[in-house]
């Protein structure tokens, strides 16, 4: 029970699920897969079509923009709490970055159509998420207007 | 420190910005001061109050020029770079004039210092208010204004004592470059306040692609064109007119007295030193312990009334006795309580207006309204200054000050309707006219749903057709035929079905002639709609279709023996459906039982059919495909008995289906289950994720209650029954079928209260603090989801009763999360008729105070508040409040 309510709180940390209402986060939260990698294992390499996106439960994971996926040259670092590649739960783009393990770690992955599964049967999640992504559009263009 | 920031309504965050700005203000207020007093009595003593009316004709000049001069610069750039230009320009003509006077050149530069502070003085007033409203949201302007303003009271203080002790031993003429080196001062803070913090966050830059020139008449001329379309800058505008009218008569009667009671030009000094420092420490208590309050308690409608009323009475006391008296209370209502409540209510009500014209609002007033006023003043004061007896300027100042009151009375009721117009322009409120979609007669809508319908993507053009079909039954029985020729066989199949009934024999012919061009899934659609038209061509080929090789064609012959009907065949067709039923293939035993549900209700009785369909029905209810458990699910919703075991032990388990389908199906089918029962499953399936599914449970609890208003009333107000979601779904039925405005009223009264409620228990757990676990940041997550839920549903149940409009733009700007919307929502929400609502609501819309500022009423202690979670009926609450239970438990244990 309390793993499940942690996860809900992993996922409010998410921009995606931000907007995303606690109550409707309980099925999302039931559907995330743990998957254990280890220091030096790549999530997904840049180019590379992607189904699904990941929190960190715990380790470190670096984010790299090289077009070669061994370079490690990280513009972002991400810790507990953080996700990457959320974008791929609604685009059908291939990857942006490639997400390299900097030590062992646990993520929390959400498949695309399990997500669509669950839009359908539970609509108001759908609201939710487009609110999240339509505030970090406007971030996005605060940022660039700044 | 934090009692005087809790003490001034001033939240943490604000603190730094707080002070910042009024450090600014009391600098800003120090100058001014000094210009004030020295600018009249260098000009009352050297060159003679007889020509007091002339300077506010010359004064009304200069202002329009130097107004022109800043509309060019204000909407362009951000209001501090205007403050830096403003304060560069204002040093170099102090000490310009300095060097004029020492160096006795003129008698001239008395009236031109008087003007450099007259336009000054009224050109801040201006800027300070759109300096504000660029760094402030409304809701911060309510509570910060009159706290910033009374810095620059401070400075008017601290410049009135300065004043008052230095100016023998400093020499009038001196204060000058004292006043130059403030504005030193204020240069600067503002240069490292923006330097830091960047440009001011409300700044919107406006057009740019004319001259600057030609821009700022253009400004000007936008906003006398604004005045047409907002009531509100119009009564303002004339609101101004009769103030300043008023305003600058009851200055020159004051002045008058006062130049003729002191006699040297130091004296007239200091005792405009000593009353600029009483008054402005007069109005500073009063802006801080009373304006900000006074807004917040009676509405800065009703203050806005204050200023008027004083001016008023001013008039009659001057009126009554010509004498000092008289003129220091004139001067207080002029000095002190003009500042102290106008000032700050019209900077809230300009902020009423849409941002992208309260620039030009600004403008217009500068160089249109107030220069108008002011030389009236000049003008009239000139040919009344010739006449001895003061009555003669008096009572028409009187006259002047109760038009101000009757503009400022309109200007309140301009007020509500602008901060509605103003939200309608910025949100989406749906209203009842997307149900227009259903009866398109609009050619361009039609042409829309025609293009849909001709869509390559299929989804797309069944959705449109859908509409089409609705909306324009004709144009579809056109349109459909034709896209059916490119499109893939299932679409086609439901392309079929929405055509039916096959009115027009063309169209039938049309169809007929599809049979046997695809598969025979899509033959016993297009048999089914013949039948259903009655088709005579069709109704000769029945005993064909009875031997067909396809189950689905066999079964349409069955529909088509009892549709015509064809009593000669009933008996093989029995036979037929029958065996169907029996037959142990999902695709033949799905055929038989699909004709339940396609008009054949009333022949499925008779044995042995209506058995053998019991037994199919238990198979679909157990099968792994969702549409075929929907399809018994149908099927059971009509059942003629509530006797049916199998399926009432299924209907239960079915109602935690993953397909909403399932779940919503399940709860039609309810009636099989026991009272008690049903009520609970119907209960529970209140709080369904899916919308759909929760309206239909809310409908058939709707069938099983004799009077179902006052069962939900019961729910909503007695019992405080379920989640808001819960709620939702029975609120929305009552206003469906129009429930009576006094129910609706004790239900939205009970919804703000449990909103309160929430409120009070999220503000006690943050006033215990203990943010470091999960469990308690998930409690306070929820709480704050259920409290904006519980006050958008008082809302809903008061838009029944209230004005529709304004309820449903109170709720979208609540929703939208933008501060400006949320500010103004909340002003709207202080101004509706229903007073209780608005009293629970409106502590709601506060923003939170750090933690530790609001006392709450209801609880004692976060034990009182987690009880009460416990007794909440709220599934998603009382889980959080579990969670927090056992997290409180393993930290004890640790």
């Amino acid at each position: 029970m309390s793993d499940l309510f942690e996860r809900i709180m992993l996922l409010k940390r998410s921009p995606v699920f931000a907007e995303v209402k606690t109550e409707d986060l309980r099925v999302v939260a039931q559907s995330l897969e743990e998957e254990q990698y280890f220091s030096g294992d790549r999530v997904f390499d840049i180019n590379e079509y992607g189904d699904r996106m990941y929190i960190v439960q715990s380790g470190r994971i670096g984010i790299s923009l090289q077009a070669d996926s061994n370079k490690k040259d990280f513009v972002a670092e991400l810790e507990a709490g953080e996700c990457f590649g959320e974008m791929n739960l609604v685009d059908e783009l291939p990857r942006s970055a490639t997400a390299h393990v900097l030590e062992d770690t646990t993520l929390l992955s959400l498949e695309k159509s399990r997500l669509r599964g669950l839009i359908i049967n539970y609509p108001e999640l759908s609201l939710g998420m487009l609110k999240g992504m339509s505030l970090r559009l406007r971030q996005v263009n605060q940022k660039l207007g700044n | 420190m934090n009692r005087i920031t809790d003490l001034l309504l001033i939240r943490r965050a604000e603190v730094p910005q707080v002070t910042y700005l009024l450090l600014l203000f009391i600098v800003i207020g120090t100058g001014m001061a000094l210009g004030r007093g020295t600018a009249d009595a260098l000009f009352f003593k050297r060159y003679g109050i007889e020509y007091l009316p002339v300077m506010f004709v010359l004064v009304s000049i200069l202002l329009s020029l130097v107004s022109v001069a800043y509309a060019a610069f204000v909407d362009a750039q951000p209001a501090e770079r205007s403050f830096r230009i403003i304060f560069s320009v204002l040093i170099v003509l102090l000490v310009g004039n300095w060097l004029l006077i020492v160096n006795d050149t003129s008698s001239l530069v008395y009236p031109a210092y008087y003007l450099i502070y007259e336009v000054t003085s009224e050109l801040f007033l201006v800027h300070c208010a759109l300096y504000l409203s660029q760094n402030l949201v409304q809701t911060q302007s309510k509570r910060l204004t009159p706290i910033i303003l009374a810095g620059y009271q401070i400075g008017i203080i601290i410049g009135g004592l300065f004043l008052a002790t230095m100016s023998k031993a400093v020499g009038v003429q001196n204060m000058l470059l004292i006043w130059a080196a403030m504005l030193v001062i204020s240069f600067l803070i503002v240069t490292y306040w923006h330097g830091r913090h960047g440009v001011s966050p409300y700044f919107r830059s406006g057009r740019k692609e004319r001259s600057r020139l030609q821009q700022s008449i253009n400004q000007v001329t936008q906003g006398v064109r604004l005045m047409k379309t907002s009531r509100l800058l119009r009564m303002s505008s004339y609101a101004l007119f009769f103030m300043v009218l008023s305003t600058y008569i009851l200055c020159y009667t004051v002045n008058l007295i006062y130049t003729r009671t002191f006699e040297s030009e130091a004296s007239l000094s200091a005792f405009f030193g000593i009353l600029a420092a009483v008054n402005s420490s007069i109005a500073l208590l009063i802006q801080i312990f009373l304006t900000n309050r006074a807004i917040r308690r009676f509405g800065v409608r009703h203050i806005n009334l204050i200023f008027p009323f004083t001016s008023i009475v001013s008039y009659a006391g001057l009126l009554f006795s010509f004498s000092l008296p008289a003129a220091i209370i004139a001067s207080f209502n002029k000095d002190a309580m003009m500042p102290a409540f106008r000032k700050p209510v019209r900077t809230l009500f300009m902020q009423a207006l849409p941002m992208q014209i309260q620039g030009r609002a600004r403008a217009m007033s500068i160089v249109l309204v107030l220069p108008a006023a002011l030389a009236s003043a000049g003008v009239f004061l000139f040919l009344a200054q010739r006449v001895e007896d003061p009555s003669w300027f008096l009572w028409p100042g009187l006259l002047a000050a109760m038009i101000y009151m009757f503009f400022n009375r309109k200007m309140n009721r301009a007020y509500a309707a602008e901060i509605v117009s103003n939200l309608k322009q910025r949100l989406f409120v749906p209203e009842k006219q997307i149900t227009a979609l259903h009866d398109a007669r609009d050619a361009s809508l039609l042409r829309d749903l025609e293009q849909g319908v001709m869509s390559d993507d299929e989804d797309l053009c069944l959705a449109y057709a859908r509409v089409l079909r609705r909306s324009n039954p004709t144009c579809a029985a056109e349109l459909l035929p034709e896209r059916m020729t490119s499109a893939s066989v299932a679409a086609r199949d439901q392309m079929i079905k929405m055509l039916q009934p096959l009115e027009s024999p063309a169209l039938r012919t049309r169809l007929r002639s599809e049979i046997g061009q695809s598969d025979s899934h899509l033959d016993a659609t297009l048999y089914r709609a013949m039948i259903e038209s009655r088709d005579e061509t069709t109704r000769d080929k029945i005993a064909e279709l009875l031997t067909h090789a396809s189950p689905r064609v066999r079964a349409a012959g069955v529909y088509g023996v009892y549709r015509y009907p064809l009593p000669a065949l009933q008996d093989t067709a029995r036979q037929v459906w029958l065996d169907l039923l029996n037959d142990s293939r999902a695709e033949y035993f799905i055929s038989g039982v699909e004709l339940i549900t396609g008009g054949m209700e009333q022949h499925y009785l008779e044995e042995p059919i209506f058995s053998a369909i019991q037994q199919d029905l238990v198979q679909l209810l157990n099968a792994k495909e969702a549409r075929f458990i929907c399809l018994a699910l149908e099927i059971l919703a009509g059942w003629p008995t509530d006797n049916f075991k199998a399926a009432e032990n299924s209907i239960m388990s079915l109602i935690g289906h993953a397909d909403w389908r399932v779940r919503n199906d399940s709860i039609r089918a309810s009636h099989f289950l026991g009272a008690h029962d049903r009520q609970s499953m119907l209960l529970n399936a209140l709080e369904d994720g899916h919308p759909e599914v929760r309206a239909t449970a809310c409908q058939q609890l709707v069938a099983t209650q004799p009077d179902p208003v006052d069962y939900f009333e019961q729910k909503l107000v007695d019992h405080q029954l379920g989640s808001p979601r819960a709620r939702q779904a029975m609120l929305e039925y009552l206003i469906q079928i129009g429930t009576d405005s006094q129910t609706m009223g004790r239900i939205c009264l009970a919804l703000a209260r449990e909103a309160s409620l929430m409120s009070e228990a999220r503000e006690t757990l943050l006033v215990a603090g203990d943010e470091g676990y999960s469990g308690r940041n998930l409690l306070d997550n929820t709480l704050q989801e259920r409290i904006h839920e519980f006050i958008d549903l008082a809302l809903l149940a008061n838009q029944s009763s209230d004005h529709d409009e304004e309820m449903s733009l109170i709720r979208a700007g609540l929703l939208s999360r933008d501060r400006r919307h949320l500010s103004n929502a909340r002003e709207l929400l202080s101004m509706i008729s229903n007073k209780d609502l608005s009293a629970i609501l409106m502590p709601l819309f506060e923003e939170p105070q750090d933690g530790h500022g609001k006392k709450t009423r209801h609880f004692k202690d976060v034990d009182h508040v987690l009880a009460w979670i416990d007794e909440r009926s709220d599934p998603w609450l009382n889980d959080c409040f579990g969670y927090v239970r056992e997290a409180l438990l393993t930290r004890c244990h640790v």
